[in-house]
């Protein structure tokens, strides 16, 4: 059945920024080198792309328990590993920027790549996929309230759930942290760059400044030491 | 025409509270609560905590179950669409643009350069993610005596994703039946 063209080529953790290093480089968009390129509604299997992308954030609503951060990892093993539509890079540019930017972030993620992959309706594929199933079944049974509240299997799941969504988010990280830190140039680079992970954390858990600014202040030290990587 | 004036209020309103709420979902329950409550009376406090508390019990965002909740409420499925699409499609609109202007730039050396600083700040942003859930996952440090099999489930799940590469679905349902098995909540 799954007969989705599967022409990925295997991840080169350098590509991107090699392409970043190569002035002659032609252009070409973002990605294009190993995920699948965007569909466009007369292209075939656009039908059947539509329905798996529906069926992707499906997924990830109906398993994404204890709100917007236990579906990072959901969302990247349904958009990068399972499916192969983006790939780590292009997921964490579009994590900072949904970070960046007002709105639910995985709303904002699952309609971005929905468009990414194909076009508008792909786009509401994602998101009505994303946020259906859990908005219904809250219409529905919101009338359950009262059985649920005293309901100590419900809280004895969640309980159990909730350090299995630390450890994926916590994966995720370590899945990204090589990739973050790939192109770098000599040792001294390399540290440069878990000096900006371990104090953007710090920053971050211990002041109350916004995730925004990290990113901005991220991209200006990126801008600022150009010349050292 | 009053029918289309209270879906209008609907949209309006949850695309007010996600246009102005920085920082993911949960961040805007409290603009949430206010625009709800005080600004347009549509549920009562008791009302929107019950509603809340169920919600989390819920997979998916947090804020579109409650948009459709209270949409819903107010004026029926038209209303849980109408607050649904306030509440994701003008953010959404915008993160379009921006990611337009950004991948259009892709090639651009400066750009390049400033992806390459920003990169480290995801991984730093997805553990303070993780950092931030600990409390509500793990319990304090000082708990760690009644609350180490949720430790152990942490440890045992980042084995599993990290070295086995293990489907976080069955990691899920694998933590559920771990919990309702050892009454984890008790």
């Amino acid at each position: 059945m799954n007969s989705e063209p599967d022409e990925v080529e295997p991840i080169d953790e350098n590509a991107t920024d090699q392409i970043a290093d190569d002035a002659q480089a032609p252009r070409r968009p973002a990605g294009s080198e190993r995920t699948d390129p965007k569909l466009s509604p007369r292209s075939p299997g656009y039908g059947r792309r539509l329905w798996r992308l529906f069926l992707a954030f499906v997924r990830v609503g109906s398993f994404g328990f204890g709100g917007g951060p236990s579906m990072i990892p959901l969302v990247r093993i349904e958009a990068v590993k399972t499916n192969r539509w983006l790939s780590d890079e292009e997921f964490m540019e579009i994590y900072a920027v949904a970070s960046s930017l007002p709105g639910p972030i995985s709303t904002n993620m699952a309609g971005y790549f929905g468009w990414r992959v194909a076009g508008l309706a792909g786009s509401l594929a994602a998101l009505f996929g994303l946020t259906l199933p859990s908005g219904i079944a809250i219409v529905l049974l919101g009338g359950l309230y009262q059985a649920t509240k005293d309901s100590s299997l419900v809280q004895d799941a969640l309980a159990g759930v909730r350090p299995v969504v630390i450890a994926l988010l916590l994966g995720v990280a370590i899945a990204f942290a090589p990739k973050a830190l790939a192109s770098l140039r000599g040792a001294t680079g390399r540290a440069l760059r878990v000096t900006l992970v371990v104090a953007a954390f710090l920053v971050a858990a211990f002041t109350p400044v916004h995730p925004a600014l990290l990113i901005v202040a991220g991209a200006a030290v990126g801008l600022g030491l150009r010349r050292a990587w | 025409m009053s029918q289309v004036s209270t879906l209008l209020d609907l949209f309006v309103s949850f695309a007010r509270v996600t246009l102005f709420g920085f920082g993911g979902g949960p961040s805007m329950i409290p603009l949430v609560r206010s625009e709800v409550i005080e600004v347009r009376g549509w549920l009562t406090p008791e009302t929107f905590l019950d509603a809340f508390a169920f919600g989390n019990a819920l997979p998916g965002p947090i804020v579109t179950k409650l948009a459709m909740y209270v949409g819903h409420h107010v004026a029926g499925w038209p209303g849980a669409v109408a607050a649904l699409l306030g509440a994701t499609l003008p953010t959404l609109a915008l993160m379009l643009l921006v990611l337009r202007i950004v991948i259009r730039a892709k090639n651009n050396q400066a750009l390049q350069s400033a992806i390459t600083g920003i990169r480290p700040i995801v991984v730093a942003l997805l553990l303070l993610v993780a950092w931030d859930f600990a409390p509500n996952a793990l319990g304090g440090v000082g708990q760690f005596g009644t609350n180490w099999p949720r430790w152990v489930i942490a440890a045992v799940s980042l084995y599993l994703t990290v070295r086995h590469d293990v489907h976080p679905v069955l990691l899920i349902i694998a933590g559920a039946g771990v919990g309702i098995v050892f009454g984890l909540a008790a």
